[in-house]
């Protein structure tokens, strides 16, 4: 049996929306230590992995390990109908192949969600080394793809010894936002094997944006080679997203 | 009847009475874009249409079962849409089978008569339209089989030749493989390999860029009914000999794209990381298995575009792949395909100039067609050296078309390819 419960619905909304800016499917693994989710889909251009331990919710009660593989569409807007308020339980009910969500406030309300059929592979996570890493404020991270966001619809990340700085160009200009590795700079770290400058779609980046709850985040990336950004979610959570580069062949 | 002769063929075009047709398609403009493509026998199109009828009566002559315009022959066809919205070309013996065809479909069908029903809505199914053109003694398959609307393979539609036509399916003889794809994507799928291959130019008007776009050359003893039937069949010696038509890579629906930022989809070989720029998208699978898997997830909408999140779908090379048993087999009776590029393209991409209606370019096209005859021929036999004193730069595009060096940049979500002129390449 498997029984959870979340007193902020808020977190929750949160996971589903940055799920749902890559994946169709949310392939859940459940078991005595929390949820977790690993999903790289076939075109490999995007993978996330998170995982929630069991300390995140208010009660845990699981015993054995349960695929819970649910629609991402149907899941949002379940999420959607979520009061700030709202205390959220979640049950599996194996017999009937349906994942519980009640949402506990003024009403007590009840969604059952189908199982999907989960994958036969679980994913591995793909062994990816990176020229660059970047440990900043993340509220710093979200305003300069605000403001690239502005003038185009990419960015572009360049870093060197020094800094770390991101760029974009569009039909209305040009835009530049450059973070300077030292004491008082909201980027505490920066470690650089060779310099490096890659470019990533925005629109991904400003959704996955609006789920970073945590003071600070993790960028790795290298020349041309996908992006891979880190950060904890729900107390004791952490989430990672890997995302595919935009480059010029012609 | 004679020898057995060569025809090239085009069985589907439409007349004026079909919606989006020019006002120029009518027997004696279609004759002289027959003559002026060098081809020796059209599909009337839009059989079933009563104004069109009296049209074709009017304008063709019959002597022993072949309906002409000077040197131009005739043969009786139709585009049909069934209940699931799927065409179908028909193609008929004679005007009294158009007369029976008529009154069978009149009452399943709201535009038979129509004014703009040349290719008429019968609210049956494939499986009995198939029944009904064969109780007529016509023939009757796929059109344009491949492409993503309207057709017999589109996604969410039919999965096989038999989920379409049923009990009728030992019937089907023949499929029309559209733009979009050639007879090395549609050997993909085994149970179309027995199939004659049909290729057409689905003319809207008669200009040199749409009448002949595609043909298909036959080798039988007269352009009958009758002799075609036989042809299509491969029976008595009568056999297609040569599908000529557009490489796949030219149609607007060749690679699976974005529904909505219309990059298309680049599939590599090997490991490398997925990428994206302007116009494309690029993935990588090391093996067939993961090639399958990933066309079997965009065709259930599970892969998402890299560079605007919406979900990609399959374009016709993809969804064959899909759809067979992941390789290309011929048989032994599949005649060659030859691709061409339309020869107002080479031209276009030879002088530089963007359009192909421009007057420069329509020009030189007439000029070479005086010169050099048809299209075919200049794009396949008139030595480089001629075309070279016509003018260096349209010979250096056709010689590398004729050596295999023409580079393309692949179609798909609805844009054409195009060549890439050889001093481009890099």
């Amino acid at each position: 049996m498997f029984h959870a419960t979340l007193d902020s619905s808020k977190t929750w909304k949160q996971i589903i929306d940055a799920l749902a800016t890559l994946l169709t499917e949310a392939h859940f693994i459940v078991s005595e230590t929390g949820f977790s989710l690993r999903q790289l889909d076939s075109s490999k251009a995007a993978m996330v992995d998170m995982t929630l331990p069991a300390g995140v919710f208010q009660e845990y009660k699981c015993d054995g390990e349960y695929d819970i593989c649910l629609g991402i569409d149907e899941l949002a807007k379940v999420s959607k109908r979520m009061a700030a308020d709202d205390k959220l339980e979640f049950n599996l009910d194996e017999a009937e192949k349906r994942f519980e969500i009640k949402m506990l406030g003024q009403a007590d309300r009840q969604f059952k969600l189908q199982l999907l059929t989960p994958p036969d592979d679980r994913t591995k996570k793909p062994s990816l080394a990176f020229d660059v890493k970047a440990e900043m404020f993340a509220d710093a991270f979200k305003q300069a793809v605000k403001d690239v966001g502005v003038v185009s619809s990419h960015i572009r990340i360049t870093a060197d010894g020094k800094s770390l700085t991101f760029t974009g160009e569009g039909d209305a200009g040009e835009a530049q936002v450059s973070l300077k590795s030292n004491e008082e700079s909201s980027l505490f770290e920066l470690n650089v094997k060779n310099k490096s400058n890659s470019m990533y779609a925005l629109n991904y980046l400003a959704e996955i944006s609006k789920a970073i709850t945590s003071d600070s985040i993790v960028i790795q990336f290298s020349t041309n080679k996908p992006m891979h950004m880190e950060f904890a979610i729900a107390e004791g959570g952490r989430i990672s997203f890997i995302l595919a580069p935009r480059v010029e062949r012609r | 009847m004679g020898h057995m002769e060569e025809y090239d063929v085009d069985l589907h075009i439409h007349s004026l009475h079909s919606i989006g047709v020019s006002k120029h398609m009518t027997i004696p403009a279609l004759t002289q874009g027959a003559i002026e493509k060098g081809l020796a026998v059209l599909g009337t199109g839009d059989a079933t249409q009563p104004d069109w009828l009296d049209h074709l009566r009017t304008h063709l002559n019959e002597k022993r079962g072949i309906l002409t315009t000077g040197s131009v022959a005739f043969i009786l066809t139709v585009e049909i849409e069934d209940e699931e919205a799927v065409h179908h070309v028909v193609i008929l013996p004679d005007f009294e089978s158009v007369e029976n065809l008529r009154s069978v479909l009149r009452p399943h069908s709201p535009n038979l008569d129509a004014e703009w029903g040349g290719r008429p809505r019968v609210n049956v199914s494939g499986e009995e339209l198939a029944g009904m053109v064969r109780d007529v003694g016509g023939l009757i398959g796929p059109a344009h089989a491949f492409t993503p609307f309207r057709s017999i393979f589109r996604e969410g539609k039919h999965d096989s030749l038999k989920d379409c036509y049923g009990d009728e399916t030992p019937n089907i003889h023949f499929l029309e493989l559209g733009l979009s794809a050639d007879t090395e994507i549609a050997d993909c799928i085994p149970e179309l390999r027995r199939l004659t291959y049909i290729t057409s130019s689905d003319a809207h008007s008669p200009t040199p860029d749409k009448i002949g776009r595609e043909f298909v050359r036959f080798l039988m003893k007269a352009p009958t009914f009758e002799e075609l039937k036989l042809a299509i069949l491969r029976k008595k010696g009568r056999k297609p000999t040569l599908n000529v038509g557009f490489n796949p890579r030219l149609g607007k629906y060749y690679l699976s794209f974005c529904s909505s930022c219309r990059r298309t989809l680049v599939l590599g070989t090997g490991f490398d990381y997925p990428e994206f720029d302007d116009i494309n998208i690029y993935i990588h699978c090391r093996t067939s298995d993961e090639k399958m898997l990933l066309l079997q997830d965009i065709h259930k909408r599970n892969v998402r575009c890299p560079a605007d999140g919406k979900r990609l779908r399959l374009g016709v090379r993809d969804r064959a792949l899909m759809l067979g048993d992941g390789q290309s087999c011929s048989p032994l009776h599949r005649p060659p395909y030859l691709h061409i590029p339309p020869l107002l393209e080479v031209i276009s991409v030879g002088l530089g100039v963007r359009s192909t209606k421009s007057k420069t370019v329509m020009s030189a096209y007439k000029s070479m067609r005086e010169s050099f005859g048809p299209e075919t021929v200049i794009l396949t036999e008139t030595p480089i050296e001629s075309l070279r004193a016509f003018n260096s730069r349209i010979a250096h595009v056709i010689e590398s078309y004729r050596d295999g060096s023409v580079g393309y940049v692949a179609g798909g979500g609805g844009r054409y390819g195009s060549i890439i002129a050889p001093w481009e390449v890099s």
